[in-house]
């Protein structure tokens, strides 16, 4: 049996098309986890914020496939229902068919979380601007949100939501950040001291 | 050639990696600060890449092992070396590219324990697919898909069809991953093609 | 007198004489006026430079000696002033007591190898740079950030401080963050990566290979010449956009909006994305290049000209 040119091109093709991910059939993080740990220094600071901007990250990459998807008539599947939302802020939901990962509300609340512990090492005219700017975020959300439950799918209403959401979660982490970075008391312990990342 | 029978989660996946060139930069982009933060030494930005990259290692692991377990292990191994490595990882290539080359020595790796631990020369599997790949034998169970027919290849060649074929590597980067001189890796993929193009042609056969 | 300064974990008689011990041996560590500082140390002509104060001013400039050198005044009730040297790492930081609430203002002058990488973190401390040509770290809560770039990257972070940049024209790579500092960004080439708030961002770029800049409410004004294979893009929710490109212009633009207005300078009119709601669209070839722009706002009005 020999090989035509023409096949050796349609199997490169085929190859091609072939999915380059295949997700895992179980999470394998937990066994990853378990053999990570924070680098010496690090011990203490976790920054949830980085996962969840990940989360979101995935979502728009959804987003973005998912209305490519749609354009070739294939139906998407429904994901994950999203949690009950945090009080005070937007539903995380896009319409159909799209949903945020519930991880991203968690993510949010350690960040808020984290922030609140921070707060008192802010001057009190900057923690005023930035609680009216993550109320202007959550403005900004709450009327995309609204706008995308009438015309759902539309791309560029998803893609400023996401852009929304990210930067609220970004705001909250860089302000942690910051306001850690310059924390000049000094500890008792050296291995108490804080290191700014 | 079999088509078609693609799922609506392969769908998806190929419109995700046809997005543009600039669609992929940006995302690289976009995870840059999580590979500086992982840099630092947070784990959680660690999980966070875990996250975007796992299906592309698992997809490459379980292709290269054809044994999902064993694509397990060595997709967790890739993540645990990756971390240790951090520290040089230095941006001389994208992160994901990065993690495969880490992937294919977790998988070599991998294949040389089971060869010590078994004492054999060569692993169960290989003398296994190598027969199965021998069309001398008369094949009666048909081949299903393209998949399943990479998935039958002597794991010398599927190696390097993988890399080339399905993750677009050239000739000289398969070469360099999988530590073989680039005439072999060339040898190697004519005879994957070979073997894939009298397997899917059986197919065909009415 | 010797006693009185050995540490807490010592033997003593009893608790509340350990206690004493340790009282007074932090007691005489802290100074209790403002101090003048004038300290200096060898440094790598190449080396790492971090400097942390939390109020005052951080003042650091480029010199051509392989010295660091630190001078001003320490704010009363600072614990002291921090200056080490490990390796080629330089650290100056103003160390206050464990339990302070209340700071009083350090001012810190430092000159360092002009070659050297710079990190600067501040609560409300100003940060003025300049000389300084490794890449610089440079972050505040408050404080306004002002600093010259050569050809390495920068990146500065803000929540309500304004910034200022002023590039050398070669290309690097800004990253800037503000919640609602606003920031100018002029003579700067190559790649920025600009977000905010509500700041109001004016950005001039001799040469745009790629940016991206965001912002929620913040105006945004990019003006540059684009690069052949440039890739831009502008976003706002409720800021208006103004995208000015000098020079000639080859590149292909995808502008939308959901409410706001589109002016286009290069002739093609918007078109209404759909016959009955509101969102319009407009996607044009403009010259012969391969530079992408995509500008996006929800409310923000944007126009696009070439200057």
């Amino acid at each position: 049996m020999t090989i035509r040119p023409d096949d050796d091109r349609a199997l490169e093709a085929a190859l091609a098309r072939l999915p380059r991910s295949v997700d895992p059939p179980r999470d394998l993080w937990p066994g990853i986890a378990a053999r990570v740990e924070d680098r010496p220094g690090r011990s203490g600071l976790r920054w949830p914020w980085a996962a969840a901007a990940a989360v979101v990250l995935v979502v728009a990459s959804s987003a973005i496939t998912a209305s490519l998807v749609r354009r070739a008539g294939t139906p998407v599947a429904a994901g994950p229902v999203a949690e009950a939302p945090v009080p005070g802020t937007a539903s995380t939901a896009f319409g159909p068919g799209h949903t945020l990962d519930p991880a991203y509300d968690a993510a949010r609340r350690n960040l808020v979380d984290e922030l609140s512990r921070r707060i008192d090492r802010m001057p009190p005219s900057a923690r005023q601007r930035l609680e009216a700017n993550l109320g202007e975020l959550r403005r900004a959300s709450s009327e995309i949100n609204g706008l995308l439950a009438e015309r759902p799918g539309d791309p560029l209403l998803e893609e400023l939501l996401l852009a929304t959401y990210q930067d609220e979660l970004a705001v909250l982490a860089n302000a942690s950040q910051i306001t850690a970075a310059a924390d000049l008391r000094a500890v008792a312990d050296e291995t108490e001291k804080r290191i700014p990342l | 050639m079999p088509a078609g029978r693609e799922t609506r989660a392969e769908v998806a996946v190929r419109a995700a990696d046809d997005a543009s060139e600039f669609e992929r930069a940006r995302r690289r982009e976009e995870e840059r600060p999580l590979v500086e933060a992982a840099i630092r030494g947070s784990a959680a930005a660690f999980e966070a890449l875990y996250r975007l990259h796992v299906g592309h290692v698992y997809g490459l692991c379980l292709r290269m092992t054809a044994h999902p377990a064993t694509a397990e292990d060595c997709t967790q191994e890739t993540f645990v070396q990756a971390w240790r490595s951090l520290p040089s990882f230095g941006y001389r290539s994208a992160f994901g590219t990065w993690l495969h080359r880490i992937a294919v020595n977790a998988v070599l790796a991998h294949g040389r324990r089971r060869r010590e631990a078994t004492g054999a020369d060569r692993p169960i599997d290989e003398v296994v697919a190598d027969t199965l790949a021998d069309p001398s034998l008369g094949e009666d169970a048909a081949v299903i898909d393209l998949e399943e027919a990479i998935r039958r290849l002597p794991p010398g060649a599927r190696d390097v069809l993988v890399l080339t074929g399905i993750y677009g590597y050239s000739h000289e980067e398969a070469a360099a991953m999988l530590g073989l001189a680039v005439g072999t890796c060339k040898s190697q993929l004519h005879r994957a093609r070979r073997l894939l193009g009298e397997r899917l042609a059986l197919e065909e056969e009415p | 007198m010797t006693r009185m300064l050995r540490p807490a974990f010592v033997r003593a008689p009893s608790a509340v004489a350990a206690l004493a011990y340790a009282a007074a041996a932090f007691a005489a560590a802290s100074p209790a006026v403002a101090a003048s500082i004038d300290q200096r140390s060898a440094a790598d002509p190449a080396g790492r430079i971090e400097v942390a104060n939390t109020a005052g001013s951080v003042t650091v400039t480029g010199w051509p000696r392989n010295e660091v050198e630190v001078t001003g005044e320490l704010g009363e009730g600072s614990e002291r002033l921090e200056f080490t040297t490990q390796g080629k790492l330089t650290r100056i930081r103003v160390v206050l007591p464990k339990r302070s609430y209340g700071v009083d203002e350090t001012r810190l002058v430092v000159k360092v190898p002009s070659g050297s990488g710079l990190s600067v973190n501040t609560i409300s401390a100003d940060i003025a740079v300049e000389g300084v040509r490794g890449g610089q770290r440079l972050q505040s809560v408050s404080g306004n950030v002002r600093t010259a770039t050569a050809a390495q990257d920068v990146e500065i972070k803000s929540v309500s401080g304004d910034v200022e940049v002023t590039g050398s024209g070669a290309r690097s790579l800004v990253t800037l963050t503000t919640v609602s500092g606003d920031a100018t960004l002029a003579n700067v080439a190559g790649e920025v990566n600009a977000n905010t708030v509500s700041g109001n961002l004016a950005i001039t770029m001799t040469d745009v290979a790629r940016s991206r800049v965001r912002s929620t409410s913040g105006d945004l004004g990019l003006r540059g010449r684009l690069a052949a294979d440039a890739r831009l893009d502008l976003e706002s929710i409720s800021g208006d956009i103004r995208l000015d490109i000098a020079g000639p212009v080859g590149a292909e633009f995808e502008v939308s909006t959901f409410n706001g207005d589109i002016r286009n300078c290069f002739g093609p009119k918007p078109v209404r994305t759909d016959e009955y709601a509101p969102g319009s669209e407009l996607r044009f070839q403009e010259g012969s290049g391969s530079a992408q722009v995509r500008i996006k706002t929800l409310n923000g009005d944007i126009s696009v000209c070439n200057k």
